[in-house]
């Protein structure tokens, strides 16, 4: 392994004591300058909310689409009552033209 | 922290404060403010927490990130003009007649600054992960050992790199020497 000139290492070694102490700690307020600057870079805009609340109200009425789909497609199927509503009818016209 | 607790971030921020400053002053940029810098490190740190795993110790997974970042941050810098003896300032030049001369044990504070600005000088001649290196094993006196867990890099590469770095630093100061008083 090389070394470092001997006169160089002296100079690093004088170098590091002029350095400023370490701190222990952090300056007022600068950890919650940081949670902050992230809960903004991470509070999503007004489009994407409004983006996120047309996707979500989308989802909830699927189902709702989908029961009231299933039920109109199950009427069509069941036979319309023809001749007893004709009777009916023939029954009110009958008592109520007179 | 994951569920967005503000006062784990903080404390977690305040407790992480000293290591990642520590790594910034080492690697400050030129005009670069070393609370923004490390603000832009802690914010790295939330956005990939959830890809840490527990491998290696909290700090030293910080510190990387840390040393990345700075390693980054220097290199998006341009390089310094290449500085001559006749650029040295009055102290630098009085540190460098201090330190070569034998009989100077202590020298004065205004030595000590122009140590420092002068061992920034040599070291602007590397590249900024030689710089590190040399910066941590050199000046801070770490081990390899040590290295290795605050960067991720193998050992072998650290040694490479603080060979090399070793080489050039000598080669620079020998120069320096010559074209001063000596």
């Amino acid at each position: 392994m090389n070394r470092l000139h001997p006169d160089l290492k002296r100079l690093m070694a004088w170098s590091s004591r002029s350095l400023p102490p370490e701190p222990d700690e952090a300056p007022l307020g600068f950890a919650g300058r940081v949670v902050a600057a992230w809960n903004s870079a991470h509070t999503p805009s007004l489009f994407a909310q409004l983006q996120r609340l047309a996707w979500s109200s989308a989802w909830a009425s699927a189902p709702v689409i989908l029961c009231g789909a299933v039920f109109l497609v199950s009427q069509a199927q069941v036979p319309e009552p023809v001749a007893g509503l004709a009777s009916a009818l023939r029954f009110l016209v009958s008592n109520f033209t007179q | 922290m994951r569920e967005q607790d503000q006062d784990a971030a903080r404390s977690l921020v305040e407790h992480l404060y000293p290591t990642v400053i520590r790594i910034v002053r080492r690697n400050l940029p030129r005009r670069a403010d070393e609370e923004d810098l490390a603000q832009e490190i802690f914010l790295k740190m939330f956005e990939k927490l959830d890809q840490y795993r527990g491998g290696v110790p909290l700090d030293h997974w910080v510190s990387r990130i840390a040393v990345n970042h700075c390693l980054n941050a220097i290199r998006a810098q341009k390089v310094r003009p290449e500085w001559r003896m006749a650029d040295l300032s009055e102290e630098q030049a009085a540190a460098l007649d201090a330190v070569t001369t034998a009989g100077v044990q202590e020298p004065a504070p205004s030595e000590l600054i122009g140590a420092r600005e002068l061992v920034d000088l040599l070291l602007d001649a590397l590249s900024p992960e030689d710089r590190l290196v040399i910066r941590w094993l050199e000046i801070e006196e770490r081990s390899i050992k040590e290295v290795r867990e605050l960067t991720g890099w193998p050992s072998t590469l650290i040694r490479v790199r603080a060979f090399r770095a070793r080489q050039k630093l000598n080669k620079r100061f020998g120069k320096l020497r010559k074209q001063g008083r000596l």
